[in-house]
């Protein structure tokens, strides 16, 4: 559901939450994007950073600056006067995966899950247009939604997590797809790994100047499938620094 | 360039440089890190005549040995380490003249969880993404982004002033927190409180609740009595457990209850997001506090308002102080 009117709701004494709904949804997604747009253009004063979320944003905010209800008031003036968002800018990027093998080792799992063969849940996991809803838990990690999937993959999590994943893991759990861009514990089902990153802490890479994450909240993704020799080779650009990513600058409507 | 200062001959458990965090990030869920007891390291910055989010080495119970390889000067703040100079105990939250070959040793927690070890200029490490914080998930800052080593040369950036003119200063007992006894963490309710049962949120802000072994800079556990939550009418959105909701942003300090067992309350480290039902919210002046937990201590949460919250704040950040600071 997405409310009336959203919901404030104090976060601490300095992070509020502006809850639009409870749904995970491109449409409560695509009206969080536009309402962080908004607030960024207007420059609340004491606002110091956004974290815009698949229905709800956290925003941070000095206290010493800014007191909670005049934030509130005007957050509210910001939300009564922005128009309804139809399209964003919005990133296609590529990024090519080695599904099944030793860390793609739930593969079958969520074939058996989905009861359809392994390079069945390939060909629609490479078809669909993968959307960003919300990034982080851990730095620069995505959560895609499938975008119009001919059939939708959904696979239960981990029951327990476990310890280890790789960087590059792309995993499923639900119907979201997660990139893991550092090591990490983990309860998404391993499909496959990615062999260029998505987070660069040395920031060493082109792409990476700005932020050491490459994603953000809004982008599409579609993966391409590349085997073994392709998967070195394309590792091998990335370490010597000399690895292009496809990206292209968009918009996107619902 | 900074000049190498300090060797580590021992490293401790959990040494890592520390300012005041970094901003701007969070949206792709890198958080603030820095100094989880910041009144701790503002007054060994002032202390020092430094800016006060300088960087300092933040140790946690059990503290870290220097070789000094330069004539310098510190202060020790935050918890009691039992520090020693060449083998002969020194004082916290003073400071303190240091003469190469010099050994600083400090050992494990005697009071409190968390010391600083606060150097004029600071510990000059890259500025990375606007900070010099360590923030281990993502190997950024501090020392290369991981934590201090023993075998690590330290090195520290010019002083503001001259050395001679931080002789003798200390801060005033009245102006320090008192460590010892029994905690009260105050807590804002929300952003999820409505998710919580009415009699669940009397026993989370009335019942002991203790910290747990499973506690570091990205959460601390506690161990406590069970929470129950309201039924849930309609789809179960995010999940199965009422504990579950759909993922949004975590303030830091943000007290999540997965299951309504064992509230973990995130520490500057803290996950950006989650799928889980937070019922409150630390505020900014005990986080303080928090970093000074020992393991299985016993602590109460207690709900205060935001005006409450700024005050508490606003106290920290007043006392660190030149008035609070005396001659010796």
């Amino acid at each position: 559901m997405i409310y009336e009117q959203p919901r404030f709701l104090y976060s601490g004494d300095q992070y509020l939450t502006l809850e639009i709904g409870d749904e995970m949804t491109l449409k409560a997604n695509f009206k969080v994007i536009g309402l962080d747009q908004a607030i960024k253009e207007a420059r609340v004063k004491g606002v110091i950073e956004t974290l815009p979320g698949w229905r709800s944003m956290l925003l941070s905010y000095d206290q010493l600056e800014i007191h909670i209800e005049d934030l509130i008031s005007e957050l509210k003036s910001i939300v009564e006067r922005i128009p309804e968002v139809t399209q964003i800018a919005s990133r296609l990027i590529t990024l090519p995966v080695k599904y099944g093998g030793a860390w793609g080792k739930d593969l079958r799992f969520v074939a058996e899950q989905n009861s359809c063969s392994e390079e069945e849940v390939i060909a629609i996991h490479t078809e669909t247009i993968h959307w960003v809803g919300m990034v982080g838990f851990t730095p620069g990690s995505p959560q895609l939604m499938q975008l119009n999937p001919r059939q939708l993959l959904t696979v239960p999590k981990y029951i327990s997590p476990r310890l280890y994943t790789p960087k590059g893991t792309i995993g499923l759990g639900g119907s979201l797809t997660a990139i893991y861009p550092v090591p990490s514990p983990g309860g998404y089902q391993m499909m496959g790994l990615t062999p260029v990153p998505i987070y660069d802490r040395f920031q060493s890479l082109e792409i990476f100047e700005e932020s050491p994450a490459l994603l953000r909240i809004g982008d599409r993704i579609k993966f391409v499938r590349v085997h073994e020799e392709e998967f070195d080779q394309i590792r091998q650009q990335v370490w010597e620094g000399n690895y292009k990513f496809s990206i292209k600058s968009e918009t996107f409507s619902q | 360039m900074g000049r190498p200062t300090f060797e580590v001959i021992q490293q401790g458990v959990f040494t890592s440089i520390q300012d005041l965090g970094r901003k701007g990030y969070f949206a792709v869920g890198i958080p603030p890190s820095g100094a989880m007891d910041r009144f701790a390291l503002r007054m060994g910055n002032l202390l020092l005549k430094n800016p006060l989010g300088e960087a300092g080495i933040e140790v946690t119970g059990l503290g870290v040995k220097l070789r000094v390889l330069e004539n310098t000067v510190i202060a020790l703040t935050g918890g009691d380490f039992d520090a020693r100079l060449n083998g002969r105990s020194i004082p916290s939250w003073q400071t303190i003249d240091l003469r190469k070959g010099d050994i600083v040793s400090m050992g494990e927690a005697k009071a409190g969880w968390r010391g600083y070890v606060c150097v004029p200029g600071g510990i000059d490490v890259p500025v990375v993404l606007g900070s010099k914080s360590t923030y281990l998930t993502g190997g950024l800052g501090g020392v290369r982004g991981r934590l201090v080593r023993k075998g690590d040369v330290l090195e520290v950036g010019d002083p503001r002033v001259p050395l001679e003119n931080l002789k003798g200063r200390k801060a005033k007992e009245s102006a320090l927190p008192v460590i010892e006894g029994a905690k009260r963490l105050r807590v804002i309710l929300g952003p999820q409180d409505d998710h919580v049962r009415e009699e669940s949120i009397q026993v989370f802000l009335n019942s002991p609740y203790r910290a747990s072994v499973h506690s570091n800079r990205i959460g601390y556990r506690f161990e406590g009595s069970q929470l129950f939550f309201k039924e849930r009418s309609g789809a179960q959105l995010g999940g199965s457990n009422p504990s579950n909701i759909v993922d949004d942003g975590n303030a830091i300090g943000a007290i999540q209850i997965p299951g309504g067992k064992e509230p973990i309350c995130l520490g500057p480290d803290g996950v950006s997001m989650g799928g889980y039902v937070k019922i409150a919210c630390l505020i900014t002046a005990d986080m303080d506090k928090m970093a000074q937990l020992r393991l299985r201590e016993n602590i109460q949460f207690q709900s205060v308002t935001i005006p409450e919250a700024r005050s508490a704040l606003e106290d920290s950040l007043q006392r660190v102080n030149e008035n609070n600071i005396e001659m010796q």
